[in-house]
């Protein structure tokens, strides 16, 4: 009995004992909680960069597809967007969604930093940059959409309800540094968006003024190695198997503006840069009436963007085109190219695709002195203006924006979000612009190495709607 | 001397007492009716003694001390019809025993999802059975190849024919939009990772690795497959798709036996569904290849060992395809002592193949020359065309490469027969996978594709991934078997524990100099890795009541917590009730109906529930902090939900067996539907909330169908026998609460694979365009219904044909509608080929043609016709026992409804990680399955 009482308590006392041996319920989470990064020492800096990150995630999903819907690029043959080629813009576009998407993941982690972080790691400097963050979100908001929610779930509001709120934004990040360039350039932006003149050319003067060097840029800044590396580098250039988008072939000599500069190193896209001060500035002369103002500023513009460095990349893999039933576009430097058919033929647009090309990565343009000399009017003025706009602002996601083309509120933010109404649903795109699938059309005659493009959209711009002032 | 004369006198003593009581013993053979085969381990049992012996690896067996008398003999045999008879012995009796082939598997005991085994008859619910017999007419080298075309209630489709890659597994409809509809995978009680494809995996473009192609297949005993709802109930919150169980081979008692077998044959890239000719011509080599094993098993009284190792050389179709496996199996089984035995099991494989680029990707040579990137390469002239064949063998001979998987499983089963009726069983075991992938990108390889200029030196690269998954697994349980006179009862309880602890990392490196094969050259290393671990833990009964052997109940409950539930989730309950009437066993019925046209008519109705946990962590809110430029980053990672839980999926299910002819022919009718509550969707952050998906409680998914299997033995003679089977299969499948937007589970932005209120899981949505008489395009309607990857009708069959050891098998599978999306289509029409179902020059957006690329995905496949022959005893003598020879081919045949494979899905599964939605339907540059001839000898020592 006594040896049994043993036994059976040496049994219980090792099946209790061991249950901790067998215990396969405790699970680790390797992850951060979101609450567990915020409470890391100095979190602001590593939040903010996160916010850089986010801009170069959020410039992914809209750039490309920006570019498309343009006359800058056509979609001959990838599997990126074809819709806004032909004009079609529906809200169940899932492109115009995920850079909604993305716009909204900037703001509200932006807006995250803000309440929850630089409250409890007030890094003046990165306070700035988490203003400046968000205030690039309302920007990219109003450039782009129709309406767009400017909070959570909320009703959409339009472009000038977003211009005001990054203006808003921009004040603050400068009331924290007062001289910071791309603060004051990105105010000047939202004021010329916004159309408020006085102030845009304040700010532009003021940006002029703090940029010592005349030569600033800000990037949207990709990561080679661990990511986000750069979609539209590879939409432009870097796919081996399928051909590139395609510019149009007066824009040819601009391409590729981005591409792989080595295996573990992508090209940055300009976000801000000085050049535009210059554009706002040539805008607002024409504005007040003051050709010849406009004229040099516009030589300045030119000037400096032509004078920016080049890289060097081997093209002669690309293609333009040619398969199928896209017909063989203009590759060779024997082509000249006119804007339309009333305007002249202009010799150099089109390069050869060889193994050292200098192409710009920054800004450049065709646009010469004697161009600028030759302008007679206002509306000379304003198409020889969208064309340096065009062409400084290349593949940079702008020219929608000077197009007056907006995308609609897409279909899940509107079936997820009950303020949403069906007029945020609709694209916008204005009455005086000839049919969008002309926007990229040509006739080329090889015969002779002559290109006619169909349209010439900066004349369209300053004739039908003009001076965005 | 003095042992000589003790043992002399035992036996006279002995010998004396059994004259005096007049003893005699039964001593015989048993063999299979047709084949004449030897059946070791079946049970001879003297019904009134309560005594019995198994029959020894010849299939002999004696019962000895059995008093001279007339006896009830009880014969059975799994998957053998079981013979009463009645025996007189005198003396030494010889019974010689020819058992029949249980057609309609009446006698079957099962044990998955039951806790310990029960009879099949008393069961509600219907279990799909493949047996040693039917494996060795499956020269498959994967699971999902065994199960394909011998389930008579699932599809299975091997998504590429590319080695080791992922395959969709699918029976009841769809069940869930998170992950794949394969069944969870046990061996011998031990769960191990069925996942399609990893986190972190490389893909070569849509061709993912799949861990249910390296499960240890070897020496495989049986296969059971349950098909969720009330059998699976005992699985609770992981097994809402099924169940597969694997038991390995245990041994048996006797003669120990040795087999070795080699296969050798060709394996051939098919033609049936290329667009261009010139595309086998340039990519596809006829390989060869090469398979020996070798196994031995046996044992004593009370120990028995079985043991098979094989060794495979898959030369493949093309490049780039090859295989190496090495397989070890053991298993071995002692009785311990009158209350415990163990079963203990150990498995290894080892498996190296190397792969090419395909389906999604621009670099896949199958995909350029068939997606018309090279042009109409049947068109070209001899100088192109051998320009261009130079071009693809210079790609093919720099693609590098390489996956090596090494796995090991094992499975340890203590079981305890504590007292008549009462037994308890603990299983413990676990499954390791390692799977290593180096993928090294050249400047050459980069420069032949075209993808970079030559004289590229910075572009070259290696990624190498490193995976490596545990999986443990922790069962006990207490069966408790009582009769009281015509009530039987079956009492079980148990908890159950797994876990799994996924750890995978990825390094990327660039700039790597051609040549070199280490990471140390790259000028920059990007490193990722991912851990994802989830414990699943429950308890669980069941009872199972039995009145006059005839009326059957059961119901039981699992109740089950999981670390993937979220904080404030209680643990699930999940029941089942099920009844059973063997309306045949009425002796009315057996008065009125004969048994030679009706002999087993039984009647089942259950309702059942089970799960599917969340995706582990997806329960907080979680920071993604990654590095960017030298720094940290942190930004908002997933959304999370305290209120996360299992989606549950409850079935009501009814059915009739019927058993024919002395049930030679036997049907199987189950009608079921399931509605998935509480169904986990990505559907329900708005854009401008800032957050990306995240999985809620919020979606509903109803599938409603019918499954038909009919076996027949047309014909069962001493000599020879014919069986047919084939089955029918349908469901609906409906989510009728989508929770919030529809969202995108697969495919492409021109046309996806979306989930949607008052659609099928994973429909085909995209743009219509719709063509006046004269074929201009005049609308396009957008976000069309274009169609569904699920089929009107799926099934299998198969023919089983033996004249003494002459067997000849064919299997095969089909499908009914359902529709495919021909991707490789897209690439076609962007090139210009040309094609009649829209006017040349119709437009270059190929989003608004989208609808033209839906097809009809009906099909018939042939698997496998094998033909194998015993040759007679007199050709060989010594340890030589018997000498098999077979010839088989796989694949030989496939009719399809259009010119596309529909089975291949590269794109499809491409697109969904481990925890995705698996509904297939994007045929994209996809390689399909090849054929195989096989050649066979199988020697037995």
């Amino acid at each position: 009995m006594k040896k049994n009482i043993i036994l059976t308590t040496v049994l219980v006392f090792s099946v209790f004992a061991s249950c901790d041996l067998i215990d396969g319920t405790g699970v680790e989470n390797p992850n951060l909680t979101l609450d567990a990064a915020r409470d890391l020492p100095n979190p602001a800096t590593a939040f903010v960069n996160g916010l850089q990150e986010q801009l170069a995630s959020t410039a992914n999903s809209c750039l490309t597809t920006q570019e498309l819907a343009t006359d800058n690029y056509m979609n001959a043959q990838t599997f990126y967007n074809q819709n806004v080629d032909g004009g079609t813009y529906r809200d169940i576009d899932t492109d115009f969604r995920n850079c909604q998407a993305a716009i909204g993941t900037l703001r509200e982690q932006a807006d995250y930093v803000l309440t929850d972080v630089i409250t409890i790691d007030p890094v003046p400097a990165k306070e700035a940059e988490a203003y400046f963050f968000r205030g690039i979100a309302s920007l990219w908001s109003g450039e782009i959409f129709t309406t767009l929610p400017n909070d959570a779930v909320v009703a959409a509001v339009p472009p000038a309800t977003h211009f005001a709120e990054a203006i808003a934004d921009f004040t603050a990040a400068l009331a924290i540094d007062g001289t910071n360039v791309s603060y004051l350039l990105a105010r000047a932006r939202a004021n010329y968006d916004a159309g408020n003149q006085a102030a845009a050319v304040a700010d532009a003067n003021a940006a002029i003024t703090a940029d010592a060097s005349g030569t600033y840029v800000r990037y949207i800044i990709f990561d080679g190695v661990d990511g986000p590396t750069n979609t539209i580098q590879d939409a432009l250039h870097d796919r081996g198997g399928f051909d590139d988008l395609q510019p149009l072939p007066r824009l040819d000599f601009l391409d590729p503006k981005f591409f792989d500069i080595s295996g573990s190193v992508d090209s940055n896209v300009p976000l801000l840069k000085i050049e535009e001060a210059h554009l706002i500035l040539a805008e607002a002369e024409i504005a007040d009436g003051d050709l010849p103002g406009a004229r040099t500023v516009m030589t300045a513009v030119a000037n400096l963007a032509n004078s920016r460095a080049k890289s060097t990349v081997d093209d002669s893999g690309e293609g333009r085109s040619g398969q199928g039933t896209v017909a063989q576009r203009p590759d060779t430097s024997a082509y000249s190219v006119r804007a339309s058919a009333s305007d002249p033929f202009v010799d150099g647009l089109v390069l050869d695709r060889v193994a050292t090309l200098a192409t710009p990565s920054i800004s450049a343009t065709s646009v010469t002195a004697a161009d600028i000399t030759a302008i007679a009017n206002d509306v000379d003025a304003l198409t020889t203006l969208y064309l340096l706009r065009q062409e400084i602002f290349f593949a940079e996601g702008r020219r929608m924006f000077d197009l007056g083309i907006r995308w609609p509120v897409s279909e899940r933010e509107a079936l997820l979000n009950p303020n949403i109404v069906a007029s945020d649903r609709v694209a916008t795109v204005p009455a005086f612009l000839p049919p969008i699938s002309e926007h990229d059309a040509f006739t080329d005659n090889a015969a002779t190495f002559e290109v006619t493009i169909q349209h010439n959209l900066n004349r369209t711009i300053a004739t039908g709607r003009g001076n965005r002032f | 001397m003095f042992k000589k004369l003790l043992s002399s006198g035992l036996f006279c003593v002995l010998f004396s007492s059994l004259a005096f009581a007049q003893f005699g013993s039964i001593t015989g053979k048993i063999v299979d009716n047709v084949t004449g085969e030897e059946l070791p381990g079946a049970n001879v049992y003297i019904v009134e003694l309560e005594k019995g012996a198994s029959s020894d690896i010849n299939g002999d067996f004696t019962i000895s001390a059995v008093p001279n008398g007339t006896y009830n003999v009880r014969v059975t045999y799994i998957g053998y019809l079981r013979q009463d008879l009645t025996v007189t012995v005198s003396g030494e009796t010889n019974l010689d025993l020819f058992l029949e082939e249980d057609i309609a598997g009446l006698e079957e005991i099962i044990v998955t999802g039951q806790g310990q085994a029960i009879d099949k008859k008393r069961l509600s619910t219907t279990v799909d059975v493949i047996t040693a017999k039917d494996l060795e007419k499956i020269p498959a080298q994967r699971l999902d190849q065994v199960l394909q075309a011998n389930l008579p209630n699932s599809q299975v489709r091997l998504s590429s024919g590319q080695p080791g890659t992922s395959s969709l597994i699918r029976g009841r409809g769809v069940n869930s939009a998170l992950t794949s509809t394969t069944p969870v995978v046990y061996i011998d009680g031990v769960r191990v990772d069925n996942t399609n494809g990893s986190n972190r995996a490389i893909g070569t473009g849509g061709a993912q690795s799949s861990a249910l192609a390296d499960i240890p297949i070897e020496n495989i005993e049986r296969i059971e497959v349950i098909k969720g709802g009330a059998a699976t109930t005992l699985y609770g919150a992981d097994a809402a798709n099924g169940v597969i169980q694997i038991f390995t081979k245990k041994g048996v008692r006797g003669a120990n036996r040795l087999t070795f077998e080699s296969t050798l044959g060709a394996i051939k890239g098919t033609e049936d569904f290329l667009f261009f000719d010139g595309t086998a011509d340039i990519l596809y080599k006829t390989g060869t290849y090469q398979e020996y094993k070798l196994s031995t098993s046996g044992g004593t009284e009370n120990l028995t060992y079985s043991f098979s190792g094989s060794m495979l050389d898959n030369d493949g179709f093309k490049a780039n395809t090859d295989q190496v496996r090495h397989n070890l199996r053991t298993t071995v089984s002692a009785q311990v002592n009158d209350v415990v035995n163990y079963t203990g099991s150990l498995g290894f494989t080892s498996s190296e193949f190397s792969r090419d680029d395909n389906a999604n990707s621009s670099f896949g040579s199958y995909s350029s020359l068939e997606g018309a990137r090279y042009g109409d390469v049947d068109a070209l002239d001899a100088t192109a065309f051998d320009a261009l064949d130079a071009q693809i063998t210079d790609i093919q001979n720099n693609v590098d490469f390489l996956e090596d998987i090494k796995r090991f499983q094992t499975s340890h089963n203590l079981q305890f027969s504590i007292m008549d009726g009462l037994a308890a069983k603990v299983v413990v075991g676990a499954d390791n996978r390692t799977s290593r992938q180096r993928q090294i990108q050249t400047n050459a390889y980069l420069i032949a594709l075209g993808a970079v200029p030559i004289g590229t030196s910075d572009q070259g690269g290696i990624t190498v991934f490193e995976g490596d998954y545990l999986g443990l697994t922790v069962e006990g349980n207490i069966q408790y078997q009582k009769d009281f006179q015509d009530i039987s009862t079956i009492t079980v309880v148990g908890g159950q524990i797994f876990r799994t602890d996924d750890r995978q990392v990825r390094l990327v490196g660039s700039e790597v100099p051609d040549g070199a094969k280490t990471l140390n050259t790259a000028s920059d290393v990007a490193v990722s890795d991912f851990r994802r671990t989830v414990a699943n833990y429950g308890f669980f009964f069941q009872e199972n009541v039995g009145f006059k052997d005839k009326y059957f109940v059961e119901f039981g409950a699992r109740i089950d917590d999981n670390t993937a539930f979220g904080e404030n989730v209680d643990p699930q309950f999940f029941p089942k009730v099920g009844v059973s009437y063997s309306l045949s066993s009425e002796s009315f019925f057996q008065d009125l109906v004969p048994q030679n046209i009706l002999s087993n008519v039984k009647l089942r109705a259950n309702y059942g529930a089970a799960g599917n946990f969340p995706t582990p962590f997806s329960n907080q809110v979680l920071a993604n902090v990654n590095p960017f430029n030298g720094g940290q980053s942190i930004e908002f990672g997933t959304a999370g939900d305290p209120n996360l839980k299992p989606e549950r999926s409850e079935t009501v299910e009814f059915g009739v067996d019927l058993g024919f002819w002395n049930n030679r022919a036997n049907l199987e009718f189950t009608s079921y539907s399931t509605v998935t509550k509480d169904a986990l969707f990505n559907s329900n952050n708005a854009p401008s909330s800032g957050l990306g998906a995240s999985l809620q409680n919020v979606g509903e998914i109803e599938n409603k169908g019918w499954e038909l299997a009919g076996k027949v033995l047309v014909l069962q003679k001493r000599d020879y026998s014919l069986s047919i089977r084939g089955s029918v299969n349908s469901f609906t499948n409906e989510v009728t609460a989508s929770g919030g937007a529809p969202f995108s589970v697969g495919g492409f932005s021109f046309l996806g694979s979306w989930v949607e209120e008052g659609k099928p899981i994973g429909y085909f949505r995209g743009n219509n365009p719709v063509f006046d008489g004269s074929g201009n395009l005049v609308e396009v309607q957008p976000n069309a219904d274009l169609g569904s990857t699920v089929a009107d009708l799926f099934g299998s069959f198969g023919l089983n044909f033996n004249y003494k050891s002459l067997g000849f098998n064919v299997t095969g599978d089909y499908q009914s509608g359902g529709n495919i999306v021909n991707t490789t289509e897209v690439l076609k029409f962007i090139r210009g080929v040309p094609d009649d179902r829209y006017p040349q020059g119709a437009g270059s957006n190929f989003f608004d043609l989208a609808g033209i690329w839906v097809e009809d995905a009906s099909y018939v496949k042939v698997r496998l016709i094998t033909l194998d022959y015993t040759l007679p005893q007199e050709w060989y003598s010594g340890i030589v026992r018997s000498i098999n020879i077979g010839a088989s081919a796989v694949n030989p045949f496939n009719f399809v409804a259009n010119n596309v494979d529909p089975e291949v899905s590269g794109a499809g599964i491409g697109g969904q990680g481990a925890t995705e939605v698996g509904v297939g339907g994007f045929v994209y540059g996809t390689e399909s399955q090849p054929r195989q001839f096989l050649g066979s000898i199988k020697i037995d020592f």
